[in-house]
């Protein structure tokens, strides 16, 4: 069984001007993630895929077909699944560590016992903040910012991780730091990756498969499944043929797809 | 010439870095310019600033200002909590539940831009000419900048950290708590500001038109030293509202990294209140610095 199943989903929006109708946004998409996989969503900028994401998380409904979890439909936010947003969404008046506590109160629905105060201090460390844990977020940068978004969504020990193109605001060198500590928490968490993203490079990287998206409405195009050797930090992983080979694969791809405009 | 020029930004500096200088030499200007204004015209137009210091002495010391401003400040304050608990609660609630306030906004904007005065006939014929007058009378005063306030400050709470609290099991009651109080709480400030002003000069219309009692009272009985009252109002209400703002809530305020927001005022274009918090922009290499360091 997959770890996270979309079965044929559809969602359309209302579209602000009356004439127009709706506007259907996600057109009977189905996809298989499984269990322990990293599977990387690619597709061109406005083809829907914070709206999968955000279905997946239980934060929106789907209007048709079903998405499973362990086979059960989501209708609602899961203990079992935590979200890093793009814009990533940290309290602006909750220092690091209050913000990290987050993901533990929300799933308590208490103040925490020290046992969880300590995990929270962990989660922190573990994403390299040690001694910012005091700190605001307009007093750390973009990329240690999305480390405590990182923090909040692993403290809650998640099976499944959704994350909606985390670091698609961050500046080259910090994205590559990023990728490659991603890379070591999965590896020591076991979790089920969806990982959403309109950069190919990273996609192939990340990866074991990528899913790429058809223009709005988005559907599947096309599953490219990654053979590159892991762990993959440890070596020049983009210098790999078999990455070059890839690279071209999912670039033929998008490039169809942004001639359609 | 170039002594002058640098004792001259010298005084610039302190008075734009020291928190009292400022407050200090506007205050001492004021006072020359009154006294150099007095001298030039009859006593009874514009007494001069000491003779207004020794009769509010001797007013101190008979001991009617302070039991004046006893009688005045109790009606004041219970007004005011009322119409602060009440002016925030409502305008939480429409600010949550859009259907309420397109039912309810007309008539909150109807009441804001009535003069309180003409209610006034209405107020003394329902609670009578005593204490409880008064109390009404400065709760009304207060009340809808504290709901029009809340409830803009409600509107403006960013969709994105809601969808966090939810993605992350928050219920309503979570909601409430972790993002949309702690975003409104600026909204609610300035519309205390803007409540204690117009607390203030409720009170005293109360007391000059319904009860005549303290301040309003003495304003109206002393018409000959206008001044003493007038002092003593701008006073209280900087004191109060911009001190307790800035040091109650100065993590509150932190967050804000602008120097400068402006708060809305939907549909009132009565008053547009700049909000201003003063804040400095930390030091952002500094703190990039040290991550570098620390990896
Ligand atoms: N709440 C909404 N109401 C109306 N239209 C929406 C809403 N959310 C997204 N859309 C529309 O759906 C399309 C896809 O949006 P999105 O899922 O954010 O794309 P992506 O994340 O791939 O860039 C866009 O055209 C956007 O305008
Ligand atoms: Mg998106």
């Amino acid at each position: 069984m997959p770890k996270l199943e979309f079965r044929e989903v559809g969602k359309s929006f209302v579209s602000p001007d009356d004439n127009k109708g709706t506007l259907t946004v996600v057109d009977r998409l189905s996809l298989a993630v499984e269990e322990h996989e990293f599977l990387s969503v690619l597709g061109p900028s406005g083809c829907g895929k914070t709206t999968l994401v955000r279905m997946a998380a239980g934060l929106i409904p789907v209007d048709v077909g079903e998405i499973l979890l362990d086979g059960v439909a989501v209708t609602n936010s899961s203990p079992k699944v935590s979200m890093v947003f793009q814009n990533i969404g940290l309290m602006p008046w909750k220092t690091v560590w209050g913000n990290v506590a987050l993901g533990l109160e929300l799933l308590s629905h208490r103040s925490l016992t020290s046992g969880e105060r300590e995990e929270v201090t962990a989660s922190i460390e573990m994403v390299g903040l040690r001694g910012f844990e005091n700190y605001y977020p307009y007093q750390i940068s973009g990329g240690m910012q999305q480390r405590v978004g990182l923090a909040r969504a692993l403290v809650r020990k998640p099976t499944v991780l959704l994350m909606d193109e985390p670091f698609g605001a961050l500046d080259a060198q910090t994205r590559a730091i990023l990728q490659d500590e991603l890379l070591h928490l999965w590896r020591e968490r076991k979790c089920t990756i969806f990982f959403i993203t309109h950069d190919l490079d990273e996609a192939i990287y990340l990866s074991d498969r990528v899913a790429i998206v058809s223009r709005r409405p988005g559907r599947i195009k096309q599953v490219l499944k990654v053979g590159l050797p892991r762990p993959r930090y440890a070596y020049d992983a983009r210098a790999d043929p078999e990455f070059v080979r890839l690279r071209h694969l999912a670039w033929e791809s998008i490039k169809e797809e942004l001639s359609r405009l | 010439m170039t002594t002058l020029r640098r004792h001259w930004s010298a005084c610039l500096r302190v008075l734009k870095e020291s928190p009292y200088w400022a407050p200090l030499t506007s205050a001492v200007v004021l006072l020359m310019a009154w006294q150099l204004v007095s001298m030039s015209v009859p006593q009874v137009i514009l007494p001069a600033p000491a003779r207004v210091a020794t009769s509010f002495m001797a007013l101190t010391q008979s001991g009617e200002l302070p039991l004046a401003v006893l009688v005045t400040i109790w009606p004041f304050l219970e007004g005011l909590a009322l119409a602060f608990v009440v002016g925030v609660s409502a305008g939480l609630l429409l600010g949550l539940c859009p259907t309420l306030a397109r039912l309810v906004d007309p008539y909150i904007f109807i009441f804001w831009s009535t003069p309180n005065v003409a209610l006034l006939p209405l107020i003394i014929v329902w609670f009578g000419i005593g204490h409880v007058a008064q109390v009404v009378f400065v709760f009304l005063s207060a009340l809808f900048p504290l709901i029009i306030n809340t409830e803009a400050g409600v509107r403006q709470v960013e969709s994105s950290l809601v969808e966090v609290v939810r993605s992350l099991g928050g219920n309503n009651g979570e909601t409430l708590r972790i993002v949309v109080i702690p975003s409104t709480v600026p909204y609610i400030f300035s519309g205390l500001r803007i409540a204690i002003g117009r607390s203030i000069v409720g009170i005293i219309i109360a007391q000059l038109l319904i009860v005549a009692t303290g301040i309003g009272y003495m304003l109206q009985f002393y018409g000959e030293t206008l001044q003493l009252p007038l002092i003593l109002i701008p006073n209280l209400n900087f004191g109060n509202a911009l001190y307790l703002e800035k040091k109650v809530f100065p993590s509150q305020l932190r967050f804000n990294r602008g120097s400068c927001r402006i708060v809305p005022f939907p549909k009132v274009g009565l008053i547009n209140l700049v909000h201003r918090f003063e804040i400095r922009d930390p030091g952002q290499d500094h703190v990039n610095f040290h991550y570098l360091v620390q990896r």
